[in-house]
């Protein structure tokens, strides 16, 4: 090898490097973990099936009680009544808290939550605590999501009558770096192995590219290209992707989401009946807990009967001398939830613009999760496509888990003779992964919506005369500023040549492989000389641990501009 | 994984040691970028990497020639013993496509491959001249722009002085 390379280890402590040594791994299952419900499901051979828990739920409600000294999730656990998960034992909508910080704004909005949710403010992880005994204790978002895949795990395994260890799962398509690996440490913890980890939207669109081989084998189909949109909108996050498919390959052409949801359509409207809700929060007394989870529960069922009628009566006796008698219409409703809607406006439209396409050119617009069944959601995104109708032929509550398991099956090399399993979806990096340089600009290497596998390169150069260092830091995001971007990590590159500046030529390239997992390469190349100065660096990112809040600042406190990068703008493929 | 030197860093070293010459040349922005796109391709025929028989091959073609490679050739459905390689041959495919599938950078990529063929009947040295070939496809591209613009301007300036 002509170069030399070092690799400087990960200190994630995901269980990337473990994977199975034969051939082909056991069958993968599908899970899709949602902010509220959650579901379950593997290829039997023939088709997807999707797993029932013991109440004969195929839905069940992601949340873990701390009441006895076992945590239990909403797997098996009974629930003898709605408010008993609103009670301060048990803690839920942990995808919305996982790999946060607590200076986000998410986390502050989770503190209506019945759950104890601290924050400091610094950029560190927000505390969590579940009431025990009357005893707030401690945890975390990836233990409680641990606790609730063990539980996920145990149920199949039981009905498959097998040892079920890899799997397949659904994420957001906002999700950051730092983030997945949270969802793969509460996997390790459950003692899982993450195959893929699919942006829910794309994982639809492979359910959609199996459909559409279906409609040909029953001769219904053309064969020819076909593009749709899909919108996902569950209890947490909203994403919207692009797609090109024929023959059984969908092609990720863009992808968009951010964290809006039902769940914020259900504070909006807890909000709007009871203004003095703050005061309510603040003091997190039992008794304020119980007059939430009323609040919490009436609301939730208003919402739910909104999307079938008018106007729904909401009468309910907070206790603590709250009392809510009045009619909440849907114009009213709508009204409250502008800023809601509006950003989901804005997905659609910048998907569509970031995949190049013309209204007229998608064939089918498709609607799954929760909120699709909001009737302002509905005409709002086929209002943008121009369509009447929404594609049929798919359940908006399964559709992402089916994806997962065809997902699972494809790539655990299960084939069938029908070539049913000949699926491919060709994915899409969600966000921008750049570097620092320029003082706190952020310079894109991978854009957006960049097909992976990938690896591009760009040339950079020393601010400064004589500059013999320069730290890298890997940010991802699509702000301009690196301080509106995720931190992935960060790493000096030492020994450059004393030299004017802006001669020396840094060479940063980056690398998605096929499991998704980001390298960083950075060498020094001198003028008129071949070979790099020193080895390469190679960085697997993210290498930040929580507290990324901390490192970003203490970084520039630190060095300020003395370890700058310049970009040359010179561009490689 | 070892740091693959065989395209990218290669053609980091590459660039290097040409580019230099350009640095202050803004114009000259896009054209060190297509020379980067056609060195990734390990100046390997398009069409090829796509396994498609001629040059003539319609949009549709190159759609379904990605596809079926696709299918065959994505990590997603190889096993895992053949991922990196396959990852490798994954992205030289979609970078074919990617060229092929835009009318215009597909046009460009022809003339290119044109010219290529002519030269390097002549030449030992195939990777030079393919950069040499693009400069100067570039290069006419942008005198004729020159030609244009300064025409526009000419036919342009008696009509201003008139009105003054």
């Amino acid at each position: 090898m002509a170069e030399q390379a070092y690799t400087v280890a990960s200190d994630s402590e995901t269980t990337g490097e473990d994977k199975p040594t034969s051939a082909y791994p056991e069958l993968a299952i599908g899970i899709d973990i949602g902010t509220s419900q959650c579901s379950i499901a593997f290829w039997n051979g023939s088709e997807v099936q999707l797993l029932k828990n013991s109440r004969n739920q195929k839905m069940m409600r992601s949340y873990v009680t701390f009441k006895d000294e076992i945590p239990s999730g909403g797997v098996s656990g009974h629930l003898s009544h709605e408010d008993e998960m609103l009670s301060g034992s048990a803690v839920f909508n942990m995808k919305r808290l996982i790999g946060r910080a607590d200076t986000d704004p998410v986390v502050h909005s989770s503190k209506t939550l019945p759950f104890l949710v601290q924050t400091l403010n610094i950029g560190v992880r927000p505390f969590i605590a579940a009431l025990v005994n009357n005893v707030w204790r401690s945890t975390t978002p990836e233990e409680v999501l641990a606790v609730f895949l063990v539980e996920l795990r145990t149920m199949a395994e039981l009905q498959l009558k097998r040892v079920v260890r890899n799997v397949v799962l659904t994420i957001p398509v906002s999700f950051s770096r730092f983030q997945l690996t949270r969802i793969e440490r509460a996997c390790a913890m459950a003692g899982l192995h993450v195959l893929r980890l699919m942006p829910e939207p794309t994982s639809v669109a492979l359910l959609y590219a199996q459909q559409q081989q279906q409609l040909i084998h029953d001769n219904m189909g053309s064969g020819s290209e076909k593009l749709a949109l899909i919108f996902n909108m569950g209890a947490g996050y909203c994403d919207v992707c692009v797609t090109a498919t024929a023959g059984g390959v969908s092609q990720i052409k863009a992808l968009s989401g951010t964290v809006v949801g039902g769940e914020d359509i259900l504070q909006n409207v807890m909000r709007h009946l009871l203004p003095s809700l703050d005061n309510l929060i603040s003091s997190h007394g039992l008794s304020e807990i119980k007059s939430m989870a009323l609040l919490r529960i009436a609301t939730q069922d208003a919402i739910h009967k909104l999307s079938s009628q008018d106007g729904v009566g909401v009468e309910v006796d907070l206790k603590n001398a709250l009392k809510i008698n009045r009619v909440l219409t849907r114009a009213e409703f709508e009204e409250i939830n502008r800023e809601v809607f509006g950003k989901c406006e804005n997905l659609v439209r910048q998907c569509m613009n970031d995949a190049k396409v013309h209204v007229g050119d998608i064939s089918d617009v498709i609607l799954v999760g929760g909120c699709s069944y909001i009737p302002k959601i509905r005409s709002l995104v086929l209002g943008l496509c121009n369509k009447e109708e929404p594609y049929i032929g798919m359940n908006p509550l399964e559709a992402a888990v089916c994806g997962a398991a065809l997902e699972g099956a494809v790539a655990s090399g299960v084939s069938d003779s029908a070539g049913t399993l000949d699926l491919l979806t060709i994915q899409a990096t969600p966000l921008s992964l750049g570097v620092c340089a320029d003082g706190n600009e952020f310079v894109p290497i991978i854009h957006r919506n960049t097909t992976v596998p990938a690896r591009k390169e760009l040339i950079f150069t020393t601010a400064h005369e004589n500059q013999t260092e320069t730290l890298i830091a890997v940010y991802e995001g699509e702000g301009s500023r690196v301080e509106e971007n995720h931190l992935l990590g960060y790493f000096k590159l030492i020994g450059i040549p004393p030299a004017p500046k802006g001669s020396p030529e840094i060479s940063i390239c980056m690398d998605i492989d096929a499991s998704n997992v980001l390298r960083v390469f950075a060498g020094i190349l001198m003028p008129g000389v071949r070979q790099p100065v020193h080895p390469y660096l190679e960085v697997k990112m993210p290498t930040v641990d929580d507290g990324h809040g901390w490192c970003a600042e203490a970084l520039m406190k630190m060095y300020g501009s003395t370890l700058e990068l310049h970009t040359t703008r010179k561009k490689m493929p | 994984m070892a740091f693959s030197p065989s395209s990218s860093s290669l053609t980091g070293s590459k660039l290097a040691s040409r580019s230099n010459s350009f640095k202050r040349q803004k114009s000259f922005k896009t054209f060190s970028c297509r020379v980067a796109s056609k060195n990734c391709s390990g100046g390997k025929n398009l069409y090829k990497v796509l396994s498609l028989s001629n040059e003539n091959a319609s949009e549709t073609d190159i759609k379904k020639a990605y596809r079926t490679m696709a299918l065959q050739y994505h990590p997603d459905v190889c096993p895992p013993s053949r991922k990196e390689e396959s990852a490798h041959l994954f992205v030289e495919l979609h970078k074919a496509y990617k060229i092929l599938s835009d009318p215009n950078s597909r046009r460009k990529y022809d003339l290119e491959l044109g010219f290529n063929k002519n030269y390097q009947r002549t030449s030992s040295d195939g990777v030079g001249y393919d950069d040499y070939g693009i400069s100067r496809d570039k290069f006419i591209e942008q005198l004729y722009e020159l030609k244009r613009r300064s025409q526009h301007r000419m036919s342009r300036k008696p009509e201003v002085s008139h009105k003054r």
